[in-house]
């Protein structure tokens, strides 16, 4: 989307949700292909030997490419991922490839929601979901601090700017 | 965003139950599974019973009566508890419900967030005369209350008195709306109608014939903010002294009835497209199913053909008449008026219903014109309310509209398009495409992602309004009001990443809606997201409207409404 303005400056998350959600990827994977791949394998094992069977292990292979491909999105999607508070909305944009860009009015606020897992914890990430009447907008991996804190401005702002529905 | 809860007048408001009938009326469903159960049972079971204890017949019938007796006893006390554990009452800011006896149910619902209020009549309450109040707000994730059920009149009066409160118009803080609303059934409102809006046929002169370019240069003179203004009292609830007080501008009046030849016609319409579709769709299966039998080497295919056939036309026939009855039940009677406390339409013919939704409610309106509808030139407006969400019968508020209704309708629905012909402006985004016809549309390049609607799905703007156009066949305009736009999205999909476009999405709550534009340039788009990104930062109409009759929530809406539009003036 190169029409998109460049003089806004994003504010980058933190780099380390690259390496939470690497983990979290790899995680993800060997789940997925023990759960797959192993009912694959059962399946062929209690079935009679054929060409189809190698239908069966589709599900595991779609499952291995989606998450070999994130991957190597992963880096670039983090690099991408950032927020700009604006006078008067928080823009959000993301997306490696797809590139998403959502503004919310502060007035338009319903509630903020940090959320931190025990993982995240570790690395100090921390997200931060915004919703209003009709939609939803995240921004993952922000330090703890600057979460709290920014989920502290924008109810002030909200408040102040409140606009209902 | 929680404001203090205010409950000044909670003491001394009494609570009130609903007719001491609606536990029956409620669960009358299970009461008749139940009484089935018992009569097979007994049927077979009895001859069985009286042999094994060697009983006279005499005695086992007194037994069994025995059993119904206290079954019902027990029936009768249980329903007695449900009734007395269900009570409600509305206060100055909220009403309050209070349910259940094991699992206790409080729900609080504050005025201010009421988004529509909803007067159900399913066939079954209807036969005692009783009707379901529903009251759809915009607060948490339950967002409906309802009442079930009140007598029919209570249930107006209630409607009427939870709007009037709602709309902060309340001059009188010694007003209690309890006071004669449950006790009076022969109150102030009696001599008003208020009952069954389809059992009493309206007595009303023939819907005003509004020749539609007049009327609407009519309205947006002297209905520029839309519902706003229309406001007076509810003849009879309010007490004299505060009906005086009170700004009547426009009386309560009818906007148009739809005439019984019209709904039938629609219905059949409809239920013929949804049986063909239906069919054709059996057809599929069905010759599916007789390739693969002829593969087999059967060669008897003619018996198939002909039971295909008239199976085609069985399926034809009962969806259509299904659908069709479906559609002239819930359309029956189909009348729209406004008055202070919004719009209203009412309809059906075995069950009714009937929907209010307040001024400032509407959140998106869309004109949707169905492929059968086309030869007839009908239109149908679907409305995004907050409470309502998805639920179709409720959002639709004109089911089979020619034009002429259409801008009726919209005339109470929509703000002022701000140009000099809104009908003009509604009429060529419905019927034409043509390259000057204001809207941008799908680039060429991206023709190909866009198979059908083509170059027609575009958008365009005017100074209130986002117009959002879509489809070729069946023809689907969105009338976005700038300031419900809750968030704007502008995004690439795969689609735009092949033909270097954009698409985005204006979110507004919840509806039917459509708020997406797809595969559009991207400048044009962009800059639109951020034209709407900052009018949705601005406006803050909604919120000075939540109580839309106080004073102070008015001046303040004239000043920001003129704040606003000069804003958004400047940008445009």
């Amino acid at each position: 989307m190169k029409d998109f303005p460049h003089h806004l400056q994003f504010r980058p998350v933190r780099r380390q949700l690259t390496t939470y959600r690497q983990i979290h990827n790899a995680i993800s994977l060997v789940i997925n292909i023990v759960i797959f791949g192993g009912a694959a394998v059962l399946t062929g094992y209690l079935s009679e030997p054929g060409w189809w069977q190698l239908l069966l292990y589709i599900p595991a292979a779609w499952i291995l490419i989606h998450h070999v491909v994130k991957m190597f999105i992963i880096p670039r999607q983090v690099r991408i991922h950032g927020w700009a508070e604006q006078a008067d909305d928080i823009l959000i944009r993301s997306g490696a490839i797809f590139r998403k860009y959502q503004a919310v009015p502060y007035g338009r606020l319903q509630f903020v929601v940090v959320t931190q897992g025990p993982l995240q914890r570790k690395y100090d990430l921390a997200d931060v979901s915004i919703t209003t009447a009709g939609s939803k907008a995240e921004i993952l991996g922000l330090p703890t601090i600057e979460a709290t804190r920014l989920r502290d401005d924008l109810s002030a702002r909200g408040y102040a700017r409140l606009a209902g529905l | 965003m929680s404001q203090p809860v205010q409950q000044q007048h909670s003491p001394e408001i009494p609570w009130s139950r609903v007719h001491p009938i609606s536990p029956f009326v409620r669960s009358w469903s299970v009461l008749l599974i139940f009484g089935y159960v018992l009569t097979n049972l007994s049927l077979q079971t009895l001859r069985n019973i009286v042999e094994s204890f060697e009983l006279s017949i005499g005695q086992a019938i007194l037994i069994f009566l025995g059993i119904v007796f206290i079954a019902l006893l027990v029936a009768a006390g249980l329903y007695t508890i449900a009734w007395r554990f269900y009570q409600f009452r509305i206060t100055a800011d909220a009403v309050e419900l209070h349910a259940g006896v094991v699992f206790r149910r409080r729900r609080y619902m504050r005025l201010d967030r009421l988004q529509a209020v909803d007067i159900d009549r399913p066939l079954f309450a209807r036969l005692f005369g009783l009707s379901k109040l529903s009251l759809h707000a915009a607060d948490g994730s339950e967002a409906t209350l309802a009442l079930e059920y009140l007598k029919a009149t209570d249930a107006e009066q209630l409607r009427r008195e939870i709007l009037y409160l709602a709309s902060g118009a309340q001059d009188d803080p010694q007003l209690d709306p309890m006071a004669e609303s449950t006790t009076s059934e022969t109150g102030p409102s009696a001599g008003h109608s208020p009952g069954a809006p389809a059992a009493n046929p309206v007595t009303h002169p023939a819907a005003p014939a509004y020749p539609y370019a007049e009327y609407l240069s009519a309205y947006v003179q002297h209905n520029p903010r839309g519902l706003t203004e229309a406001v007076s009292p509810p003849p009879g609830v309010i007490p004299q002294q505060i009906t005086q007080s009170r700004r009547a501008k426009n009386p309560p009046r009818e906007l148009l009835t739809i005439p019984l030849s019209r709904v039938v016609g629609a219905g059949v319409v409809t239920g013929l497209g949804a049986g063909i579709a239906s069919a054709l769709w059996a057809l599929i299966v069905g010759g599916f199913v007789l390739w693969l039998s002829a593969r087999d080497g059967s060669n008897e295919t003619l018996p198939f053909l002909i039971g295909g056939g008239i199976g085609f036309l069985l399926i034809v026939g009962f969806i259509t008449i299904v659908t069709a009855f479906a559609q002239v039940n819930s359309n029956y009677n189909f009348t729209a008026r406004t008055s202070d406390s919004g719009v209203r339409v009412l309809s059906g013919l075995l069950s009714t219903s009937s929907h209010t939704i307040p001024p400032g409610r509407i959140q998106a309106i869309q004109i949707y014109q169905p492929i059968a509808y086309r030869f007839f030139g009908w239109y149908r407006i679907q409305v995004s309310v907050a409470g309502y969400g998805l639920t179709d019968s409720s959002t639709t508020v004109l089911p089979v509209g020619k034009f002429n209704d259409v801008l009726i309708m919209l005339s109470v629905l929509a703000p002022d398009a701000g140009v000099e012909r809104a009908d003009e402006l509604i009429y060529n985004a419905l019927k034409y495409t043509s390259d000057d016809d204001g809207f941008t549309h799908v680039p060429s390049r991206a023709r190909f992602w866009q198979p059908v609607a083509g170059r027609r799905h575009g958008y365009m703007t005017t100074p209130t309004l986002l117009l959002i156009r879509y489809a070729k066949l069946r023809r689907i305009l969105a009338m976005i009001p700038h300031e419900r736009i809750q968030q704007s999205t502008v995004h690439q999909s795969l689609s735009d990443k092949f033909s270097g476009t954009v698409s985005a999405r204006f979110s507004t709550p919840p509806g039917p809606v459509r708020v997406n534009i797809s595969n559009h340039e991207p400048e044009a788009l962009i800059q639109l997201f951020f034209h709407e990104a900052e009018i949705a930062a601005h406006a803050r109409r909604i919120k000075d409207k939540n109580k839309w009759m106080a004073d102070e929530e008015l001046e303040n809406f004239e000043k920001t409404a003129i704040k606003a539009k000069a804003q958004g003036g400047d940008r445009a």
